[in-house]
């Protein structure tokens, strides 16, 4: 039986693949590719999305590392995919059904806009909401405490 | 009642009293407002409104272990029509400040209102663009009950307490 890497290096050769902390095998692409990689994932077994979530680093060109997660009910494996974007990203809603809450999260939270998502609105705050909250240089909101603590947050 | 307890203490914010309670009108009409508000005092009707871990503690204190129908209170209600205490038992988000503004302006007059918790109260440790920095903010607060999360016995002081007031005649609404 062909491994999910098998596949992937058949398909692309000298794909970036990788190993996370815990053990998972990831597989880093462009954002146009997500697309792509998804459907070979879908054709080597992988059936099931479990997980998008979004890191910010403002000091990158693309700021964004999207980080999906997928598992393989037959091969009862993990596997991650990992992609960086400046603000736009092929959504896999088509795809897996199960993306469209999770791509209208990170769409919420951080501003990603997910092309060809069928409804990318938000979902967590409120429709009005001025701003992605979880983007590292949104202010943190709140009211000021002048804690010893707080003081290099707030600039008090 | 003793007299000393018909006073209001100066700390409270002013009374809101019916008209027929001035003496002027009579001591049947004073008699009949002081009934009022002991029948109000002795049977308050919290909404269901649990929003975070302090509704965990809310309900143990509604259960069997502190049993809060020892005061008259026990019954809680679903709907906001037939309650005139809010409990607000946790932390409001900006999304559901609305909604908490909506069940207040359900409730029939006279209401009171609980902030438990210090979420309830300022923000709690939630000090950020999510989370309302205390409920007094879009409503008036009778009562703040401080913990993180007060235990049941804390909870019972402060609808005491309100209980103490509201047979004092304090009303805001």
């Amino acid at each position: 039986m062909t491994t999910l890497e098998e596949h992937i290096a058949a398909a692309h050769p000298g794909a970036d693949l990788g190993q996370t902390k815990d053990g998972t095998v990831f597989w880093r692409v462009s954002a146009g590719m997500i697309g792509d990689a998804v459907t070979l994932l879908q054709r080597a077994g992988v059936d099931r999305f479990l997980d998008l979530t979004a890191v910010d680093d403002p000091t990158r060109d693309d700021r964004f590392e999207l980080n999906y997660l997928f598992y393989t009910s037959t091969g009862k494996r993990w596997f991650r995919l990992k992609a960086r974007t400046n603000g736009d990203a092929p959504s896999i809603t088509a795809q897996f059904a199960g993306a469209d809450f999770y791509e209208r999260e990170v769409f919420d939270l951080f501003g990603v806009r997910f092309v060809g998502h069928p409804n990318l609105t938000r979902l967590l705050l409120p429709d009005d909401w001025q701003g992605h909250p979880l983007r590292r240089d949104e202010p943190l909101g709140g009211e000021p405490v002048d804690f010893t603590v707080t003081r290099d947050v707030y600039g008090t | 009642m003793p007299a000393e307890a018909m006073s209001a203490p100066s700390d409270l914010p002013p009374i809101v009293r019916d008209g027929e309670r001035d003496t002027k009108d009579g001591a049947a009409a004073w008699a009949l407002s002081r009934l009022q508000d002991w029948s109000r005092e002795k049977s308050l009707w919290p909404a269901t409104f649990g929003l975070a871990c302090c509704a965990i503690e809310m309900m143990a204190s509604a259960a069997s272990k502190y049993d809060l129908a020892r005061f008259g209170m026990e019954l809680y209600r679903a709907s906001p029509r037939q309650a005139d205490l809010l409990i607000v038992s946790g932390r409001v988000a900006q999304k559901m400040a609305p909604v908490l503004r909506e069940i207040y302006d359900q409730m029939p007059s006279p209401k009171w209102v609980i902030a438990m918790g210090d979420c309830a109260a300022c923000g709690g440790v939630f000090n950020n663009y999510a989370i309302i920095q205390g409920v007094d903010k879009i409503v008036p607060v009778d009562v703040y009950v401080p913990g993180c999360p007060p235990r049941p016995e804390a909870l019972i002081d402060g609808i005491i307490k309100l209980q103490q007031r509201i047979g004092m005649g304090h009303r805001r609404s």
